[in-house]
């Protein structure tokens, strides 16, 4: 009796370890995987100040600055106006004429937006909603809405102030960028935002976060 | 006994049937090749499938600078086109340019029903599509002209590029852009004909103004 008893507990100790060994690695795996894997965390978008350079894939685009333009009053019945804004150099990279846009109401929707405004996908601080904004591209004093292919236009975000309105001292600007694909249902590629699946929602990927100091500015 | 005998009387019916079908072998590979040759075409016919981008393209005629092109629906027909550093509106106002504007005289008409045509895009040799300008008012255009059955009407389109868009440019013509998305919709492609030195002279040359009041 003594000898096989002993002999079984001598064997037994041998066979646990490496099954609880094996079990618990496992499960940690399992769980590794479930959380969403070994992937890298998603990056903090890059953070960049005036002058910054965004490869936004159909766009590049050069954050020049912002300041606060007046226009000053034609007549004795108008009165100045004040603007925030936020200009930009952009190059269309693209083979065709895109639209300049406007930014998104919400950041949910933006990912069907195809136009270079809509990529700045929050703006903050939040301006209310009767400030605009007026996007647009400068040319010769001019305004239009268009961005041609291989032509680099200035882009302008203007916000109007009220009379009693103090600028904010800075404005941050998250913006997205656009990949040249084909929808699900379309082989044909066209420019998309890149965004990724969260929840039921499609969010915009923040490419850079743009911090600028808001200047003051001279009449327009 | 009787069972064998049986066996050897039916083995030589049977090579002899084979024998028989040494022609049918030939038919056989004959088949084979034919199955091969559809299986062939069938994945050629594959790859000429228009997938679902490509069935919402449009069908281009095409056609020269001075020749009517028709498009089944409308003929549209390239004048002449000049080259301008900036354009004097209606209302008097002087637009100026980094680049190039580029004025090009139609004429239109449609076959069956009124249309107004949409705003034409330039396309450069290399794929590059170019929107008519926004900076003048579409209401200057020959889009904002009722397209008429049998009546010839002419306007004027405006573009803003750089000169470098100008050799071997292409202007198409289609319909304006609708809710109903159809398949197939006419579109008119002309050539400017423009090769590299008529190209240059061209964008050496250009108005220092246009003025839209003159016609």
């Amino acid at each position: 009796m003594t000898e096989p008893s002993g002999g079984s507990s001598d064997r037994a100790r041998r066979p646990v370890v490496v099954p609880a060994l094996a079990l618990t690695t496992f499960t940690a795996v399992g769980i590794t995987a479930m959380l969403g894997g070994l992937r890298e965390a998603p990056e903090e978008p890059e953070a960049l100040g005036q002058g910054a350079v965004i490869d936004q894939g159909q766009f590049t685009t050069k954050v020049v600055g912002s300041r606060v333009t007046v226009e000053r009053a034609r007549t004795q019945f108008e009165e100045d106006k004040r603007f925030v804004d936020v200009v930009f150099d952009v190059k269309n990279n693209g083979d065709e004429t895109a639209s300049v846009g406007s930014p998104p109401q919400k950041i949910e929707s933006a990912f069907t937006l195809a136009s270079f405004a809509g990529s700045l996908v929050k703006i903050d601080p939040a301006f209310p909603k009767d400030a605009g904004p007026n996007v647009f591209a400068r040319s010769k004093g001019d305004e239009t809405r268009q961005l041609h292919p291989g032509v680099t236009s200035q882009v302008i975000l203007r916000y109007q102030l009220k009379d009693t309105d103090q600028p904010p001292e800075k404005i941050t600007l998250d913006v997205a960028a656009f990949e040249w694909e084909s929808d699900w249902n379309n082989v044909t590629p066209r420019w998309k935002m890149v965004a990724t699946e969260a929840g039921d929602k499609y969010l915009p990927e923040i490419k850079a976060r743009v911090t600028l100091s808001v200047k003051e500015g001279d009449a327009v | 006994m009787t069972a064998t005998q049986q066996r050897s009387s039916a083995a030589p019916t049977r090579r002899g049937r084979r024998a028989g079908r040494r022609p049918a072998n030939a038919s056989r590979l004959l088949s084979a090749v034919a199955g091969l040759a559809l299986a062939g075409a069938a994945i050629m016919l594959q790859t000429m499938y228009l997938d679902e981008g490509e069935q919402s393209l449009p069908l281009t005629y095409v056609g020269d600078k001075g020749e009517d092109v028709d498009a089944k629906r409308f003929t549209v027909r390239v004048d002449s086109y000049l080259t301008a550093k900036s354009i004097r509106s209606v209302t008097d106002k002087t637009i100026g340019t980094d680049h190039l504007f580029l004025v090009v005289n139609a004429s239109a008409k449609s076959s069956l029903k009124p249309y107004k045509l949409g705003q034409p895009v330039l396309m450069t040799e290399d794929g590059k599509k170019f929107s008519a300008t926004d900076r003048v008012d579409s209401s200057q255009t020959l889009s904002n002209v009722w397209v008429q059955p049998d009546i010839w009407v002419s306007g004027r389109y405006f573009f803003e590029v750089p000169a470098s868009a100008l050799p071997g440019a292409r202007v198409v013509f289609g319909m304006p852009q609708s809710f109903i998305v159809e398949s197939y919709q006419p579109e008119a492609e002309v050539d400017l004909g423009l090769d590299e030195e008529a190209a240059r002279k061209l964008a050496a040359s250009p108005q220092d103004v246009y003025s839209m009041a003159k016609k």
